[in-house]
């Protein structure tokens, strides 16, 4: 990481260190910075005028709360379970067997995660039928923004409050290039919205063709109490963890329900 | 050493409840120092968030063995607000702040005293001179580089230079008293 505390820089770089080759030693750099941490303290104390901290805003506070929480949730989804590698002195054949256990636990545990493209479009159509006939299943169309990306886009998404699970139906979305932009999923939640909250992330995706439909798996960062709203966002590659929805693309409300 | 699971090291293990705790805690910390350095609104809100964050993604390398979480979090907020004063502001926007160090609401936290003992640190300050204090607290405090201190001072760049370099040696010097110190930075 590039330093750019100049009084750091030119201590380093004037210092009469044991490291005559000129390359920073880390451990200085972070000892040095630790100092500078410390009189930075002492400074912001020095002249206290009263005892009262002044506390950072409440919103603020829950935007960073929800940032964290929703970092930690993507990571605990993400561990890997090691599979330790056993002797030669035993039969490989438990170990295998073993192996093709946690492998198929963790296929399970991944499959929601999954785009369904590597399915047949029957098996997907055959999974979408089975999952709009459960009682709790709404279904939103989409109404397209003003946005360029929306101008021809239609669709619906599927939502299941008890499985706090969904799918989203897209026809017209721009193509992006996944290196340029993403298109992001948010439900708007109301329970959140009265904590000054913000809406959950629904998850990344791209549009590879225009002119078939694409269909995406919803997968929801954090738990949804009340769903008000559901909006496509168009952000930098890999997502954002907190949109400031400068180009929405695509609102489903209420007002458009379908029977699904 | 106090062998305590700390905050930083719950939320490395993925201990959810741990965020909220950490904000509580430190909140303040990092409001003031951005503060301090005169960043208000839309820019002090990016700033907050990227500095949680990179604490969130950095709280594996924390070992209270090493320097307490206090000086941690200082660490991290002040990279992230340094990096933002360089990249973001221009030269004229950041003399432009203040004309002198602001006498704000105070920082004071129990954390802040478990780190180390802050009124004997207050006291021996005395050890650095005049000139040595304002250039170290122009740099750490506003994050004025060398030549902006020597511009707003009218100081030579060199004795800017001097008093940055003597100064910090006698920081050094100082934090390593036993007066000083409780449990290390």
């Amino acid at each position: 990481m590039a330093i750019n505390d100049d009084l750091l820089l030119d201590i380093l770089q004037e210092t009469d260190a044991p490291n005559q080759s000129g390359s920073i030693d880390s451990a200085e750099r972070e000892e040095l910075e630790a100092l500078l941490a410390v009189y930075h303290l002492s400074a912001l104390s020095e002249n206290a005028q009263s005892q009262k901290l002044e506390p950072m805003p409440d919103s603020l506070q829950h935007i960073v709360q929800t940032e964290g929480e929703a970092l930690i949730s993507t990571a605990l989804s993400d561990k890997v379970v090691p599979i330790k590698a056993k002797s030669k002195a035993h039969s490989v054949w438990p170990q295998n067997i073993a192996i093709a256990a946690c492998l198929l636990l963790a296929m399970v545990a991944w499959y929601p995660r999954v785009i369904e493209q590597f399915k047949t479009p029957e098996t997907i159509e055959q999974t979408l039928a089975n999952f709009s006939s459960d009682a709790n299943t709404v279904s939103l169309a989409w109404q397209a923004t003003e946005d360029k990306a929306a101008l021809d886009a239609q669709g619906q998404v599927l939502w299941n409050q008890g499985s706090q699970k969904g799918y989203m139906r897209f026809k017209g979305l721009a193509v992006n290039q996944s290196d340029e932009y993403q298109y992001q999923l948010w439900i708007f939640d109301k329970s959140r919205d009265a904590d000054n909250g913000h809406p959950v992330d629904g998850g990344v995706f791209d549009i590879s063709d225009s002119d078939t439909e694409t269909i995406v798996p919803i997968n929801a960062k954090l738990g949804v109490d009340k769903p008000y709203l559901f909006a496509v966002t168009i952000e930098k590659p890999g997502g954002v963890v907190v949109s400031k929805q400068e180009r929405i693309v695509l609102l489903a409300k209420p007002q458009a329900l379908l029977k699904s | 050493m106090n062998t305590a699971t700390t905050i930083l090291q719950r939320i490395a293990s993925d201990d959810q409840s741990a965020i909220k705790a950490c904000i509580k805690q430190y909140n303040g910390l990092i409001w003031s120092i951005i503060r301090n350095a005169g960043f208000y609104n839309g820019e002090a809100e990016d700033l907050v968030q990227n500095i949680f964050i990179e604490i969130w993604k950095s709280a594996d390398r924390f070992d209270p063995n090493i320097r307490s979480e206090t000086v941690f979090i200082t660490m991290i907020t002040r990279r992230r607000m340094i990096d933002f004063l360089r990249k973001k502001m221009t030269e004229q926007n950041r003399l432009e702040f203040r004309e002198e160090l602001p006498s704000v609401p105070a920082y004071t936290n129990d954390s802040l005293a478990d780190a180390f003992d802050v009124q004997s640190l207050r006291d021996n300050m005395q050890i650095l001179s005049d000139d040595e204090q304002q250039v170290l607290k122009l740099s750490t405090v506003l994050g004025l580089s060398q030549s902006e201190i020597a511009d707003k001072t009218g100081l030579p760049l060199g004795t800017v230079k001097s008093h940055m370099r003597r100064g910090v040696q006698k920081l050094q010097k100082l934090m390593q008293s036993p007066q000083i110190l409780k449990e290390g930075l």
